[in-house]
């Protein structure tokens, strides 16, 4: 994948303008370019103009303007060694006013610096009214191209593996910026904010996303589990008739005596030997608890202890047989 | 001009941008998430509580199942006990039956109790001769749970009846041909009595009659011998 978009170049000639692609320009360009002395005027520039094809044009965007250095004034300064770096473009543009005899808002200028051996600096100024400049353009700014001018000689003194178009437009004609630096580096913040608040977006989102998935997974976890225990569960019943039986019997006085107990589901039976006036007010006591049950009764006395008790002969003693049904 | 010139300068002024400011909008946004994902995270937190407690319960109730499913979960000779029906691999009803006097029914229920949750589904109690009861008990087992009701399956209250030795004296024994009787007195009370009595106002059964004692059995299954003055004065 190529992040940088590719870009043509356009290089115009006494006699044409040709558009080339990036490789093959440095063949392209030879000496007799630089060497003569032709500068057009406008009609001349219109004419060079008409032998460009812009068919290739619909393929890049980009295209960077070449021009022969002579076509635009050319001044070359010496500088204190002290200036310092961000002065530079401000002396550039004092230098360029100087050659074109133009106002600062109009002029377009680049420069090239180089450091002599005592370490003083020699500008190089290229300059060009605004005007000359949209004219080198207006055949690619009519077709919505974006175009930048460079001087030959500074398009050569850059590496070829630099020249990149940001690095590009760093040379190109351009006017005079005093919040360039600022400006970049505001761009830069905003570029910053924007990568900022995208990678935490996507960062808390796919958290958050992570988050429902966990929840996800443990409620059907436990959904799961609770299908299990409930399938295990379901046989129970909340019946509690038999052990509320079994407590009455428990609850029996002493003088009350079980001899057998059954309590399965809703019935429960019983068997009972006590006193006979002992029992009405037993049964009345256990169906005043418990007015919902249905109670079947079955009595007998007991024979046996007839003959043995003369002395108890007031005391009778009752075998009782009793069914317990829960009513629904 | 003046327009544009204002707007121009507003532009510039709307694009700048410094470091702190930067980081103070990348703090905000970092901010808002904050509420959301914490509350999400807690969520995260009490679901998963309430699966482990859920899958701790259900292990719980395996663990049990396997125990009472293990041979020598109750070390008794007299009763015989197993698991009933199994739903997802784990037993869902216990069984006994045995025989044995009411304490040891008791203590091994109470065992029972201790070790495992279950639900009384039936009971069959069977008061037999030998003061021994015959039981025959279901059980549901329920999910353990730490504070579980004591439930009480006896078929009789062991409280009940305590026995007074000085109310009572053995008067007489007679024996006619195979059945064995003897006289009683308890406070102002006399009883004829004989094997198998049941004597209500003390809440007594009479065990066995013997030719110099009488042996009775209350209903929490306490023993006591009834002998003649006499001869446990002699003793």
């Amino acid at each position: 994948m190529k992040l940088v978009k590719p870009y043509s170049v356009a290089l115009y000639s006494a006699e044409q303008c040709t558009l080339y692609n990036r490789n093959e320009i440095d063949k392209r360009i030879d000496t007799s370019l630089q060497s003569s002395d032709f500068i057009p005027d406008s009609s001349q520039l219109f004419a060079i103009q008409k032998t460009l094809s812009l068919s290739e044009c619909k393929v890049t965007s980009r295209v960077v303007i070449l021009i022969p250095d002579h076509w635009l004034s050319v001044s070359n300064h010496v500088l204190d060694p002290l200036t310092p770096p961000s002065l530079l473009p401000l002396a550039a543009l004092s230098y360029a006013v100087e050659s074109t005899f133009s106002a600062p808002e109009t002029v377009l200028f680049s420069f090239r610096k180089a450091l002599l051996e005592d370490k003083r600096i020699q500008l190089t100024v290229f300059a060009c009214s605004e005007e000359w400049s949209k004219q080198l353009c207006s055949p690619f700014q009519s077709k919505n191209v974006s175009c930048l001018i460079v001087p030959i000689s500074l398009w050569q003194s850059i590496k070829p593996s630099l020249r990149s178009w940001t690095a590009l437009s760093k040379y190109a004609l351009s006017s005079y910026q005093p919040d360039y630096k600022k400006r970049q580096n505001m761009k830069r913040l905003w570029l910053c904010l924007w990568l900022f608040s995208v990678s935490i977006h996507s960062i808390a989102y796919g958290y958050f996303l992570s988050l429902e998935q966990c929840i996800h997974q443990s409620l059907t976890d436990r959904q799961s589990l609770l299908e299990r225990q409930l399938a295990w569960a379901s046989h129970q019943e909340p019946n509690d008739f038999v052990l509320s039986t079994l407590r009455l019997m428990q609850a029996l006085p002493t003088s009350v005596r079980l001899v057998s107990f059954d309590g399965q589901n809703q019935q429960a039976d019983f068997q009972l030997t006590l006193m006979q006036e002992e029992f009405e007010p037993l049964l009345a006591r256990w169906q005043q608890r418990f007015p919902n049950w249905r109670w079947q009764v079955s009595e007998s006395f007991q024979t046996s202890n007839d003959l043995l008790s003369p002395f108890e002969s007031s005391k009778e003693v009752l075998d009782v047989f009793i069914s317990v049904f829960e009513s629904e | 001009m003046f327009l544009s010139q204002f707007l121009k300068a507003n532009r510039t002024s709307l694009l700048a941008i410094s470091g702190s400011r930067v980081c103070l909008l990348i703090f905000v946004q970092a901010l808002a998430w904050y509420p959301v994902l914490s509350e999400k995270y807690l969520d995260v937190e009490r679901q998963i509580k309430r699966k482990t407690q859920l899958s701790a319960s259900w292990q719980k109730i395996q663990a049990q199942s396997r125990m009472m499913e293990e041979k020598g979960f109750l070390q008794v000779d007299w009763a015989t006990y197993s698991v009933g029906d199994k739903v997802q691999g784990t037993a869902t009803t216990w069984q006994i039956e045995g025989r044995a006097l009411i304490k040891e029914w008791q203590v091994l229920l109470e065992k029972v109790q201790e070790k495992s949750a279950l639900k009384l589904v039936s009971a069959s109690w069977e008061s037999e001769q030998d003061s021994t009861w015959h039981g025959q008990l279901l059980f549901d087992i329920q999910e353990p749970k730490r504070n579980r009701a004591y439930e009480n399956w006896l078929p009789a209250n062991l409280k009940a009846g305590r026995f007074v030795e000085e109310d009572w004296t053995l008067v007489s024994t007679m024996r006619v041909g195979e059945s064995a009787s003897a006289l009683l007195k308890h406070k102002d009370n006399q009883h004829w009595v004989r094997q198998g009595s049941w004597l209500p106002t003390a809440g007594l059964i009479v065990d066995l009659v013997a030719f110099d004692r009488v042996t009775l059995i209350s209903k929490g299954g306490d023993q006591v011998a009834l002998q003649f003055r006499e001869s446990r004065e002699k003793q």
